[in-house]
């Protein structure tokens, strides 16, 4: 009986590590760096993390969970509320959905589709963003914002893969 | 028993997607629901927004620490590097500054004697709330930054944000214990200023780039790049005389601002309390006595 609460908790607990984890890329994001102009090309470091999830383990990452990340995403950036939570369920929606053509199909492939999702991303959030403020906003920052996203991608996932292979193995 | 659970599976499966796919629709609306929402009430988004990053004020206050502890140290080796070349040009820099000190004394003693003439009631005193930025939380698409004190240290909406070079911008939402405080430079900022030599009033309006720039400003004004802009006081939220920043282009029909304030390095910011619930000067008393 105890043995099976704790094992339980166990579980509980891994279950709830791709959320947990999320949640404190988003935090760790927001943190202010002594980088120049740091601000603006700040990588969107939680739709890096909502992709891998969607991909690899959409069991652990409900939509709530992910609906929630969001919320927080632009709670903390100062984003229009809900702009990035209706992003990241777009995003893991369709991840999701198509993850048995990409999934197993090694890392480029991988690497290729998050360059076409973060693409689209940043044309919805573009969009939303320049109708709500009622004026085009600039695009440079966003577009580097995007390069710098896909191209720390690999590094991201490199450290997903290692959370996955030390808690989630047998979860 | 096993044909049982089978059974089971092929039962809810269907029904699991189902519930999934009805909860990502809801959730979906909810979203755009709530972009929508935001753009039409804005204080519901905004209690929305105080709630959460009240919760989160303290991760981010003790995450920020180390950060900034990084960056002082970086900032001492190089200081150490530049010691000697640093001391040479901060002993020029007082000698041109005792000759200001004069000029500003001079001055001081030749206003206070023209206001004792004119009856002028001086504006209200100023306090200071020192604030430190625990969230760099700006974006793309915004420019703000989370400061780790609210109402419960009397911080107020409207309220104008300094550093020791200029103003930075202005705080938009206040929860208990943090503030969010909109910086000049974002798309959202408006502000009323003046050119300091010539007086034309303009509004500093930003972009989201790092320089923001000027509009309804008077065409006969022709401002030269390096004039000084400083807070207008219109409006009654910014105390005047804010530095803000200098003329950096003039283009046909643009004007940009480059801001004293450096966005990249910000670590603690002042609000500045002008006072705006003191009582106004009655009139009685600005009126000069008619001998």
């Amino acid at each position: 009986m105890n043995n099976a609460f704790w094992h339980r908790l166990d579980r509980a607990t891994r279950h709830v590590a791709p959320f947990v984890i999320t949640v404190m890329l988003v935090v760790l994001n927001a943190i202010p760096l002594p980088v120049p102009d740091y601000r603006s090309i700040v990588p969107l470091v939680p739709l890096m993390a909502i992709y891998y999830w969607a991909l690899y383990r959409p069991d652990l990452m409900p939509i709530g969970a992910v609906f929630l990340v969001g919320v927080l995403e632009d709670v903390l950036t100062g984003a229009p509320l809900g702009l990035n939570a209706l992003l990241f369920l777009l995003v893991h929606s369709l991840v999701r959905s198509r993850r048995r053509m990409i999934a197993g199909k090694g890392f480029a492939v991988a690497w290729v589709v998050f360059m076409l999702v973060i693409l689209g991303a940043g044309i919805v959030s573009w969009l939303v963003a320049s109708l709500l403020y009622d004026a085009p906003i600039r695009m440079e920052p966003a577009v580097i914002q995007l390069t710098l996203t896909l191209v720390l991608y690999p590094c991201l996932a490199w450290l997903l893969i290692r959370v996955q292979r030390a808690f989630l193995a047998n979860a | 028993m096993r044909y049982r659970a089978g059974s089971i599976i092929r039962f809810a499966t269907p029904v699991r997607a189902a519930a999934q796919r009805f909860a990502f629709l809801a959730l979906l609306f909810l979203s755009a629901g709530m972009i929508i929402l935001g753009r039409a009430d804005a204080q519901f988004a905004e209690r929305v927004r105080t709630t959460i990053t009240d919760g989160f004020a303290p991760v981010l206050d003790a995450l920020s620490r180390p950060a900034a502890t990084v960056r002082d140290m970086i900032d001492y080796v190089h200081q150490l590097a530049a010691l000697r070349v640093e001391n040479d040009r901060l002993r020029e820099e007082n000698e041109r500054l005792r000759g200001w000190q004069q000029i500003a004394r001079d001055l001081e003693a030749e206003s206070n004697s023209l206001r004792s003439m004119l009856n002028y009631v001086p504006p209200s005193s100023r306090q200071f709330v020192s604030a430190r930025v625990i969230s760099d939380s700006s974006t793309a698409y915004v420019r703000s930054v989370i400061v780790n004190v609210g109402d419960d240290q009397g911080v107020r909406k409207g309220q104008a944000a300094v550093d020791g070079s200029g103003l930075a911008g202005r705080v938009t939402e206040v929860g208990h214990r943090s503030a969010r405080v909109l910086l000049l430079t974002d798309i959202n900022s408006r502000i009323p200023i003046i050119i300091e030599s010539t007086r034309y009033p303009a509004i500093l309006m930003g972009d989201n780039s790092e320089r923001p720039k000027l509009r309804f400003l008077p065409v006969e004004a022709s401002p030269q790049p390096g004039d000084r802009i400083v807070t207008s006081g219109h409006g009654g939220i910014f105390p005047p005389g804010l530095p803000v920043g200098v003329v950096a282009t003039v283009a046909t029909g643009e004007v940009r601002i480059l801001p004293y304030v450096n966005f990249d390095r910000l670590e603690y910011l002042r609000l500045v309390d002008f006072g705006t619930d003191a009582p106004l000067p009655s009139v009685t008393a600005r009126t000069p006595a008619r001998p």
